[in-house]
């Protein structure tokens, strides 16, 4: 089975890889882009027969993958 | 693997864990070594049980790009199996020092509140600083002087915390270092909160700091601060 983690910055940490893309990209013929946020997404696989999945995945998120002093994430499983 | 020391009748001793891709080990033992008159001990990370670390006198995590920074920088560091011995040591009240990529391990560990986010300029920044002492801090209180110049390298050195940590840092006296400029103003080289460079935990035994004191040990490198910040925090330590 497969899950989908994106980790972002929170919203109040100022992103600056996100504002140089963003200011490059409005330079560069597309002035009405205004924000641009950079995140990561981990695709993480699990064994068919893996017990309480949704659980060991969120603790992965919130332990591992993201910094909860700084970051944010999203959990999605696919289908 | 141990370093020879120069002076055989020297007890004290100090322990050095590296990880891959640690690069700043070899400049700091041999500051420890060579000017301080340290006995290094090297620590594999991969050791999960380690008998004699409670014999040390300190211990240090260098700095470099552990795991290559991967996740994020001293993320996997944290979770290497040395680090429970790390943890053990510092929670029985053992000296640890993590410089740079060595403070991103320590909050990553949680041994130190707060995070090392990506520069506020998004540049990677390789200059001398000036740092003010926090003389609220314990280790603080007990240095000789008021404005330290050790060097900083580093992408994600930015400090941050919530409003609630940095108001704790703030109340307890775990601030150390701030970047200033030579008037001795507070300096916003990358964004820290409060220009933060350095914090330790309540106690004063547990330091994490960006700049790097081992590029700091000798005149012939612009500073030999680092060396004296060393000193002094063995004095206190010990």
């Amino acid at each position: 089975m497969r899950f989908q983690v994106t980790v972002y910055l929170k919203p109040e940490v100022h992103d600056p890889e996100g504002q140089a893309i963003c200011q490059t990209l409005s330079g560069a013929g597309y002035p009405d882009v205004t924000h641009i946020r950079v995140g990561k997404r981990y695709v993480i696989d699990l064994k068919d027969d893996c017990h309480d999945p949704e659980k060991k995945v969120a603790e992965l998120a919130q332990s591992y993958l993201a910094n909860p002093v700084a970051e944010t994430y999203t959990i999605e499983r696919e289908a | 693997m141990t370093i020879a020391i120069k002076n055989s009748s020297v007890q004290k001793a100090v322990g050095m864990v590296s990880f891959p891709g640690s690069n700043c080990d070899q400049d700091l033992a041999w500051a420890l070594s060579h000017h301080l008159g340290f006995h290094v001990k090297w620590y594999d990370y991969k050791q999960a049980h380690v008998e004699d670390l409670k014999n040390l006198d300190a211990l240090f995590l260098p700095g470099g790009f552990s795991y290559g920074d991967y996740l994020r920088g001293g993320a996997l560091a944290a979770h290497a199996p040395i680090m429970n011995e790390v943890r053990a040591f510092a929670h029985a009240g053992g000296p640890v020092m993590g410089i740079c990529n060595g403070f991103q391990i320590l909050t990553e560990s949680h041994l130190l509140p707060g995070a090392l986010i990506k520069n506020q300029n998004d540049r990677f920044i390789c200059q001398m600083s000036q740092l003010r002492v926090n003389p609220q801090n314990m280790l603080g209180a007990k240095l000789s002087k008021s404005n330290y110049d050790m060097p900083i390298a580093h992408g994600e050195g930015r400090y941050y915390a919530d409003e609630k940590t940095i108001e704790k840092l703030q109340g307890e006296g775990q601030v150390l270092f701030q970047y200033s400029d030579e008037r001795g103003n507070l300096a916003d080289p990358n964004g820290s909160l409060l220009s933060i460079a350095g914090i330790t935990d309540p106690t004063g035994k547990i330091v994490g700091l960006m700049p790097h004191p081992e590029r700091a040990a000798e005149v012939v490198l612009g500073s030999a601060d680092g060396a004296l910040f060393l000193n002094e925090y063995f004095n206190y330590v010990m």
